[in-house]
This record gives structure tokens, C-alpha cells and sequence, in this order.
């Protein structure tokens, strides 16, 4: 294990670890607020926008995010949209994620008892107001373990992207290897970076659950 | 002139399901501070009933009136009339407070966000201004001490009393309850009536469906029963209770008094 040649390329490695971090916050984001579009679309009882995201969701679960980004990247060029490589990559990890999204956000919703927004209603509130006094604050702390466990997907899945060369953390690793011939250190250096922040995404978001949770088991 | 305007006034309502006819051809008047319990066999339309009375399900057909106001519908120039605008049917609807049977309390509050929130959100009042509502009713109810208790923490007898000072802390004009008891153990019914018992002493407008006849008969003003989407007789609760006109009553009350005979004897 050479140690040396770790803090040699560091910098570099690191400048990829944040392209890493910026476009899986940038992906979870993004896929969440178009998991919500999808969710709005399908409850707008507008009977075409709910067959649009049947078909959408139908088609995104059925290919592989690998040639999901192949067709983005070199397919769409050939009818005139030409993608740079950080906006491809991160319109895969959206259009690839957001049906997940928005089946977590589906379920957290439909779990709140219909009978909380009768109440509601009873006391005037409007539709927007219970959404948003009643429905969202119970429904994050349902949303939150589910949520969790896909953007760790999603982070994960951010490595494919070095494939068509964003530079991102897997990608640098691998420029790396290449130059130093030093694969086992660089990708178990990966691994452990990988793996860390993830250890960390996850109990952070364990200790938020637990905050927005409390009203369940308290005095 | 206002005065002889009854609190609610419903006319001719119909609510159908598909085929399945659930009320028809309902008319009923109440009176401000005037107490009317709702009795029937399950299945009657009394809820249905109560539910069209606040415009939560509207009816198929008919009308409602609080006060001089038709609920959830207006007449345009033609008159000819049309749903009611949301914001303006809220505002209305905040006018009649509803007490259901399973509470449906908002878990993520305490008791007192519970009571504060009608208040804070739709009437616009301040957070202390709110809260210094909350605690008279949260009092009113016997509940001062258990203010900042999770509904999760709370028996069915609480919960469905800061259901009711939920209710309450909308001032509304008339209150609904919908079989308030019917999902409590035997041994917390009797906190409840308590307090709705209070409540009609005070006058307090209110529609009560429900199945405890005992209540009925000491704190009703008017019996009303139902069967098959009708009204199919009311009265004042003695003349109903004792001597009950319709064949149908007859068999629902004897049956009642069946049931409770038996219950009292066997917890003798």
C-alpha cells in the first residue's frame, strides 16, 4: 500500500469525489421533484396524464440505467439533441430514478389515513393547506427510510457515468490506475470514499427520520 | 325575523351511490341551540346524512341552508345553481364543526396543536392567541393536563374529546357528531357524553347520530329516526321512546331494549 501516491493524486481524486457529490445531489434532487411531477400528473385526474406516466414508468423499469445512459448519450444526437456528458448523465440519473421517487412518495401519501383530511376539511382547511399541515409532515417520516435506500442506489449508480466520461469520482480513479499502475490502492481508496460517505448519508438521514418520527412514540 | 331561521335546514337531499339509493328525499330543520339525536339501524343513512349537512360528501340533489345561506351552491344571474366556489364553501363548512367516530386526529400534533390548528391556519389567529382558545377548551373538555400529550399517548375517550375541543375552537354555528362513542370501550363512553352532555345544557346546536339511546332521551330535544335513507318518524325523546308511532321504531327500540335488559342483567 503506497500511501504516498495516494496524497499525490488526492487533489485530483478529490475534484472528482465532488463531481461525484454535486451531481448525486444534483440526481436526487432532481428525481424527486419529477417523481412529485409524476405524482401530481397521476392524481390530476386527467385520465391522459395518468396513462403517460403509466407508460413512462413502464418503460424506465424495464431497461437498465447502463443503456439508458447509451441511448441518452448517443442515440438522442441522431435526432438533434446533443447532450454535454454532465447533462446526459445527469438526465439519466433523473429520468432513472424519478419512477422510484415517486412510488415512495405514492405510498407515504396514500398512508395517511383519509379520515385525517376529512377533518381537515371539516375545520375548512383547504386542499393545499392539509397537504401541507397534515399530509407532508407525516409523510416525510414514511418517505424518509425508502428515500434513503434509493439515493444510495443512485450515488452508487453515478459511477456508471464515467463510461461516457463525466469526471466524476470513478472516472479520476480510474485516469489514475492507468497512469500509476497502482490499481489496488486507488480502488480500495475508492471503495473506502464510496463507502464512507454513504455510511454517513445513511445515519444522518437515520437521526433525521428519528427527529420528524417523534410524535409516534412520545410522551 | 332572523330569529325563527333555523341553524340548519335541509331539504329534499338525495345521495345516491351508483344505484344504491343511501338517502332519499331527506327534509329536517334544527333549531339554534336546539339538540337533535339521529337514531337507526346501521346502514339507515344517518352518516351519509351527516356528511351531506356539511358538504364533506354533497348531496345528489336538495339543499342546505345554514342560517340564510345555501350550502356549497349560489344561483347565478339565471338563477340557476352552480357549486359554490371552494374558498367561499370552507368558509362555510368552518361554520359547522364535525365530531367523527374514529376521531381522526392529526397524530403529529399534541393535543393543543390539535385544538390550535383550525384556529392558526383558517382563521388566521396568532400562535398565543390560538393557544389561549385551546387551553379554555382543552379545560372545557377535562383535558388541561394532557395539553401536550401525542393522540398516540391518549385513551379513545381523550382523543374524542380533543376532537371535540378541535371542533369547538371553530365556533361553529351548529355541531355535528357522527356515532362520537361508537368506537370506544364500553368504560370511556360515559366521559364523552359528559362532555356533550355539557354541551347541549349550553345550548350548543347539535346533531347527533348515535346509538346510545340513553343519552338520546335525557339531553335530545328531538329524536329523529331513520331507516333506509328516510325519516320514518321524530318527536321529543319521551313520546318517541315510549310510545313510537311507526312499526319500524317499534322493532328498533324493542330490539334495543332487548340488547340493554340483557347487558345490565348480565353485569348485575
Amino acid at each position: 500500500m503506497d500511501l504516498e501516491q495516494i496524497l499525490k493524486y488526492a487533489p485530483l481524486l478529490l475534484e472528482g469525489l465532488k463531481v461525484t457529490i454535486i451531481i448525486s445531489t444534483a440526481g436526487i434532487l432532481l428525481s424527486i421533484v419529477t417523481g412529485a411531477v409524476l405524482v401530481a400528473m397521476q392524481r390530476s385526474g386527467i385520465r391522459p396524464l395518468a396513462v403517460i406516466v403509466r407508460i413512462y414508468t413502464e418503460i424506465i423499469l424495464g431497461i437498465p440505467i447502463l443503456v439508458l445512459l447509451y441511448v441518452i448519450y448517443f442515440v438522442l444526437p441522431d435526432i438533434g439533441l446533443r447532450l454535454s456528458e454532465l447533462a446526459a448523465g445527469l438526465l439519466t440519473l433523473t429520468l432513472y430514478y424519478s419512477p422510484y421517487m415517486a412510488e415512495i412518495m405514492r405510498g407515504a401519501i396514500d398512508a395517511i389515513p383519509s379520515g385525517q383530511l376529512e377533518a381537515a376539511r371539516s375545520v375548512g382547511m383547504s386542499r393545499l393547506q392539509a397537504a401541507r399541515r397534515i399530509t407532508v409532515p407525516q409523510a416525510l417520516g414514511l418517505i424518509i427510510p425508502p428515500l434513503t435506500g434509493i439515493s444510495i442506489g443512485l450515488v452508487k449508480d453515478s459511477a456508471i457515468l464515467s463510461i461516457i466520461s463525466v469526471h466524476e469520482f470513478a472516472f479520476e480513479t480510474k485516469q489514475v490506475v492507468a497512469r500509476t499502475y497502482a490499481p489496488f490502492e486507488f480502488w480500495t481508496f475508492a471503495a473506502i470514499c464510496y463507502w464512507t460517505i454513504l455510511f454517513v448519508w445513511e445515519n444522518g438521514m437515520r437521526s433525521l427520520e428519528r427527529r420528524v418520527t417523534r410524535y409516534r412514540e412520545a410522551r | 325575523m332572523t330569529k325563527n331561521v333555523p341553524a340548519i335546514r335541509a331539504e329534499h337531499l338525495v345521495k345516491t351511490f351508483g344505484d344504491l339509493e343511501v338517502l332519499s328525499d331527506i327534509s329536517l330543520e334544527v333549531a339554534k341551540g336546539e339538540v337533535v339525536c339521529v337514531l337507526g339501524p346501521s346502514g339507515s343513512g344517518k352518516s351519509t346524512l351527516l356528511r351531506c349537512l356539511n358538504w364533506l360528501s354533497p348531496p345528489t340533489s336538495g339543499t342546505v341552508w345554514i342560517g340564510d345561506e345555501m350550502l356549497g351552491m349560489e344561483r347565478d344571474a339565471n338563477g340557476t345553481p352552480r357549486p359554490l366556489g371552494d374558498a367561499r364553501l370552507r368558509r362555510q363548512r368552518s361554520r359547522i364543526g364535525m365530531v367523527f367516530q374514529s376521531f381522526n386526529l392529526w397524530p403529529h400534533r399534541t393535543a393543543i396543536g390539535n385544538v390550535m390548528e383550525g384556529p392558526m391556519i383558517v382563521r388566521g389567529l396568532s400562535k398565543n392567541e390560538a393557544r389561549e382558545r385551546a387551553e379554555v377548551l382543552l379545560d372545557r373538555v377535562g383535558l388541561q393536563d394532557k395539553a401536550t400529550s401525542y393522540p398516540a399517548k391518549l385513551s379513545g375517550g381523550q382523543q374524542q374529546r380533543v376532537a371535540i375541543a378541535r371542533a369547538l375552537a371553530m365556533e361553529p354555528e351548529i355541531l355535528l357528531f357522527d356515532e362520537p362513542t361508537s368506537a370506544l370501550d364500553p368504560e370511556l363512553v360515559g366521559e364523552v357524553l359528559d362532555v356533550m352532555q355539557a354541551l347541549a345544557e349550553q345550548r350548543t346546536t347539535m346533531i347527533v347520530v348515535t346509538h346510545e339511546i340513553g343519552f338520546a332521551s335525557e339531553a335530545a330535544d328531538r329524536i329523529v329516526f331513520m331507516d333506509e335513507g328516510s325519516i320514518i318518524e321524530e318527536g321529543a325523546p319521551a313520546d318517541f321512546l315510549s310510545s313510537p308511532r311507526e312499526q319500524r321504531s317499534r322493532q328498533f327500540l324493542d330490539r334495543y331494549l332487548k340488547r340493554t335488559s340483557f347487558t345490565s342483567f348480565a353485569s348485575c
